[in-house]
């Protein structure tokens, strides 16, 4: 398959797993409000009553902050624990949902959607695909340990000066970056893998997929799967140029940016369904 | 006999030449100071060891009416010779294992002009805390006592041990930085409350800077020709020695320390503002950071010739030391300083910028206005804080004024960071501003001396206005540059301006402000408590006549009535400060109104014919009060704006739901 019928077919599996990726968008608005609502009403009923929070408009002011720290220290303590655990609880709820995804996701892209069969694949292939995150996890956090930061400290130990340490750093971030595609083609070709044979250890489908990935047409998979990561930079990046740099000061002004923010994180998650139909289109089309 | 006495000549002959050439003119068109003190020093830097060992030829001159028997000299570079040196702690923790990580300094031999040897009557004593183990501090007794107007001539060798773990000073293989490394006068004067004369010669201690008499310098230095070498003062020559050594010959002109530094590696590059060139030694890799440091310095020198005074001196020399060397920087020799020392920082963090400008700063706090750091180390550090928070939100901050962090996404004032220290430290009232430097309990002299007296100096400007404020600080210089002025005298020149500006407007004299400040452990905190609005009814009652009682109604001619606004303030905090107090009605008018803040509370009371509503209240609403450690209970208001902290859960909320789906993989 040309790169492009690839994109075509990973496109057409993502539209079918619209009510999966809403899911995920609810997901990632109610874990985020968990965490933030707390801290704002806390921080406003501080603030309330006084003009203190029109200091606020220009962002964030040291003048209040240094006032009101001894008293929202609770609030921030709470803030770190409450994004830690939602933290936790949505990845598990992410690798549930995205097992019952793949199962949507696999064969033909014109069958219609069904809860039952969401709810099926999540239940049967969430261990696997807990196995699948962790390990790539942490695999990427070995990776840019012994590439990035091992050398990192070694030229600091030795004394080299700060633009030898920052060319470094530049140049194995950059081995990074494109080591980043094989670990993601590798997780998800494992985890379409898993959804195909249930009765695959998750650890020989990782492995499997490795080896698969390696031996057929290696560049142009990592092509596709390196432009969809771009696409997804750059759509996040967008947003935080638009959304943290906005002065929205009216009620409209903070609905539309409400509605900006939650655009573009529901386009991150459909870039990443995009990315597992896409990579679940390979793999058929090698089984096949 | 007769030799002893040739000898002699000999020495008093060399002895008045270096005085003539200290007393001469090269750097300057004319003396600055007196120059009570002067130095001619001739050394050689060993680079392996670290030593560096030469001879000094030194004079003082007996300013008071009396004879003066003993001199006293630092000798600063003993604080790294034990463990248990005033510098290093009672706690007697080793500094290092490594021989070569202390440092000491020792006179091999000392004469006077007569050729009479002092060195057997040197003697180190502690005037501070009485340890045995210090040496910082060494009395000698004079072998004939020195007349009113008379010169104490002193001729020696001396060996200096620079210590391998930088502190201020030291070396890092082949990184030198040299400072307080040669035996220096105290300074003999006249005690304010007693009248007496006396030696002022502290030990060397860990939170304190120094206090020495503007002197004249003549500096030869030999070293390994690799190095490229910086000082607070002008290279006169400089010649090639065999073995790959060279020679230069430095002079500098009414500065209080000479320091040098030297290390093969330097980058040098040179600017120029007006009269004054400006040489900056950075370290390989910080291309970046050159234009940083040599834009705070024209910063600098021109707010501050504009606001306080001019810079007199021909040149400048600014060192941004190597990581190695990071100990070294964020230090003031007056024509020689060191910046941050820090490889990288992002242009919207002005760091660099703070640093160079700040240390800059003390050429004219501590430079010329050689106040005593020791004992009122606010006079010197609060002082140049407080320049420094405006130079740098001044030139850095653009409209906001916000110039340590200016990005479009954070803000952060330099005055405002300074305060939040104050504002957030737990030990903010443990004491006033009045310690010797290394008597501020509980870590506080950081906080107390840089940053509450910065804080408490922005309060009074913002009582007496910018422009008087300048003027203090002007006629501060008039009086006082190249002498060395007290805290008091600083005083006498705030109530002396504030008269002639503002006549009696903030009392006979400002002497309550810095009861409340500097002499203060009290906090400042006003406080909006209530506002509320009443009718007030035209008069009814009841009237007693006999056993009858009778309603009095309201008089037909009595039809008006009063609506009566009471706005409740308090002062929570134990400071006095004058207040503005501006009040928004919902009509859209503002009134303004003072408050001297004198009282617990007060209740600002109107009457109006009409019914008017108070919308909000707002204490200082120009912070020109930054001591007020509460800005939050400043104001009341009907109802808050809530907008600004909905938009930050808006962004907060979309950038941790970004991490969620970064994690996600």
């Amino acid at each position: 398959m040309s790169l492009l019928s690839l994109y075509r077919a990973g496109f057409r599996k993502s539209v079918r797993s619209f009510r999966p990726i809403v899911l995920l968008w609810i997901i990632s608005l109610a874990g985020s409000l968990l965490v933030v609502a707390p801290l704002e009403r806390n921080i406003g009923s501080i603030l309330d009553g006084t003009l203190a929070s029109e200091l606020l408009y220009d962002g964030f002011d040291i003048d209040v902050f240094a006032d009101i720290m001894h008293a929202i220290m609770p609030a921030l303590a709470a803030f770190s624990i409450t994004f830690l655990l939602v933290t936790a609880i949505l990845f598990l709820a992410n690798t549930f949902i995205t097992a019952g995804l793949y199962r949507i996701l696999a064969g033909n892209w014109k069958k219609p959607y069904r809860r039952r069969i969401f709810l099926r694949g999540a239940d049967r292939g969430f261990g696997g695909f807990l196995f699948v995150a962790l390990a790539t996890g942490a695999l990427i956090v070995i990776t840019v340990l012994l590439i990035v930061i091992v050398p990192a400290v070694i030229l600091t130990a030795a004394g080299a000066t700060f633009q030898v340490i920052r060319y470094t750093g530049l140049a194995t971030g950059f081995l990074v970056i494109l080591a980043l595609p094989v670990f993601l083609l590798t997780a998800d070709y494992a985890r379409a893998m898993l959804t195909a044979d249930k009765y695959l250890s998750p650890f020989r489908a990782m492995t499997g997929a490795a080896r698969s990935i390696m031996k057929r047409k290696f560049f142009r998979l990592w092509i596709a799967m390196m432009l969809i990561i771009l696409f997804s930079a750059l759509a996040g990046f967008a947003g935080m140029k638009l959304v943290v740099y906005s002065k929205a000061s009216a009620g409209a002004g903070l609905f539309v940016l409400l509605i900006v923010s939650q655009l573009f994180v529901f386009l991150k998650s459909w870039i990443r369904v995009f990315r597992y139909g896409t990579v679940t289109a390979i793999f058929e089309s090698v089984k096949d | 006999m007769k030799s002893k006495y040739s000898k002699r000549v000999i020495i008093a002959v060399m002895t008045l030449s270096v005085i003539n050439l200290m007393q001469a003119q090269i750097v300057l068109r004319e003396p600055l100071s007196p120059r009570i003190t002067g130095y001619s020093l001739d050394v050689k830097l060993d680079d392996k060891s670290g030593i560096i060992a030469g001879t000094i030829d030194a004079f003082w001159v007996n300013t008071s009416p009396s004879p003066v028997s003993e001199a006293r000299l630092h000798m600063y570079m003993n604080a790294f010779r034990s463990n248990r040196s005033t510098y290093n702690g009672i706690t007697g923790a080793p500094p290092s294992r490594l021989k070569s990580d202390y440092g000491w300094i020792d006179i091999l031999d000392l004469a006077d002009a007569e050729g009479n040897d002092l060195a057997s009557g040197m003697e180190f004593i502690s005037p501070d805390d009485g340890n045995e183990y210090d040496k910082t501090v060494l009395r000698v007794s004079l072998a004939v006592p020195v007349d009113p107007g008379d010169t104490l001539k002193l001729s020696g060798r001396f060996e200096t041990k620079l210590p391998a773990s930088i502190s201020r000073t030291g070396f890092k293989k082949d990184f030198f930085f040299v400072a307080q490394w040669f035996p220096k006068f105290g300074v003999f004067e006249q005690s304010r409350s007693s009248g007496e004369w006396a030696w002022n010669c502290h030990q060397f201690h860990r939170t304190s800077e120094f206090y020495a008499n503007h002197s004249a310098y003549d500096v030869t230095i030999t070293l390994p020709e690799k190095y490229v070498v910086g000082t607070g003062g002008i290279i006169l020559s400089e010649e090639l020695m065999p073995e790959g050594l060279k020679r230069q010959t430095w002079r500098a002109e009414d500065i209080v320390d000479f320091a040098w530094t030297a290390w093969p590696r330097y980058e040098v590059y040179h600017d120029r503002w007006n009269h004054v060139s400006i040489t900056l030694l950075i370290a390989p890799g910080r291309k970046q950071q050159v234009k940083r440091h040599l834009g705070a310095v024209k910063n600098t020198l021109e707010y501050l010739t504009q606001r306080v005074g001019p810079y007199p001196w021909p040149h400048v020399t600014v060192v941004d030391p190597p990581a190695a060397g990071q100990g070294a920087g964020g230090m003031e020799y007056t024509t020689l300083f060191t910046s941050s020392g820090i490889g990288f920082m992002p242009r919207a963090f002005r760091i660099p910028e703070l640093v160079t400008l700040h240390e800059l700063g003390h050429a004219w706090f501590m430079g010329m206005l050689a106040s005593n750091e020791f004992e009122e180390p606010w006079l010197d550090e609060g002082v140049t804080s407080f320049w420094e928070q405006r130079i740098v939100d001044h030139y850095y901050g653009g409209e906001n004024m916000k110039g340590l962090f200016n990005h479009r996404l954070l803000k952060i004032s330099d005055r405002s960071f300074g305060r939040a220290q104050y504002v957030m430290s737990a030990a903010r009232q443990v004491t006033d501003n009045t310690p010797w430097s290394w008597n501020y309990p509980h870590n506080t002299y950081g906080m107390m001396s840089y940053q509450k007296a910065a804080l408490w100096l922005h309060s009074l400007m913002g009582i007496i206005g910018e422009e008087t404020m300048d003027e203090v600080f002007r006629e501060y210089y008039r009086r006082w540059s190249f002498k060395h002025p007290r805290g008091q005298d600083f005083i006498d020149v705030v109530n002396d301006v504030v008269a002639q500006k503002h006549g009696d407007r903030f009392g006979p004299d400002m002497n309550w402000f810095f009861k409340n400040t500097l002499y203060s452990t009290g906090v400042c905190d006003y406080r909006v408590h209530a506002f509320s609005q009443n009718r007030v009814w035209p008069y009814t009652g009841v009237e007693r006549r006999g056993d009858t009682t009778f309603l009095n109604s309201p008089d037909s001619s009595d039809t008006y009535s009063l609506y009566r606004s009471v706005v409740s303030l308090q002062r929570t905090g134990e400071v006095v400060m004058p207040v503005e107090v501006r009040i928004g009605m919902a009509d859209g008018e503002v009134l303004t109104m003072f408050w001297d803040g004198r009282e617990r509370y007060k209740d600002l009371v109107f009457e109006n014919p009409e019914k008017r509503t108070i919308e909000w209240v707002h204490i200082d609403p120009d912070f020109r009060n930054p001591m007020d450690v509460n800005i939050r209970n400043n104001s009341l208001t009907v109802e808050s704006d809530r907008k600004p902290l909905l938009r930050f859960a808006r962004k907060l909320s979309f950038a941790i739901q970004l991490i969620f789906n970064f994690l996600m993989v």
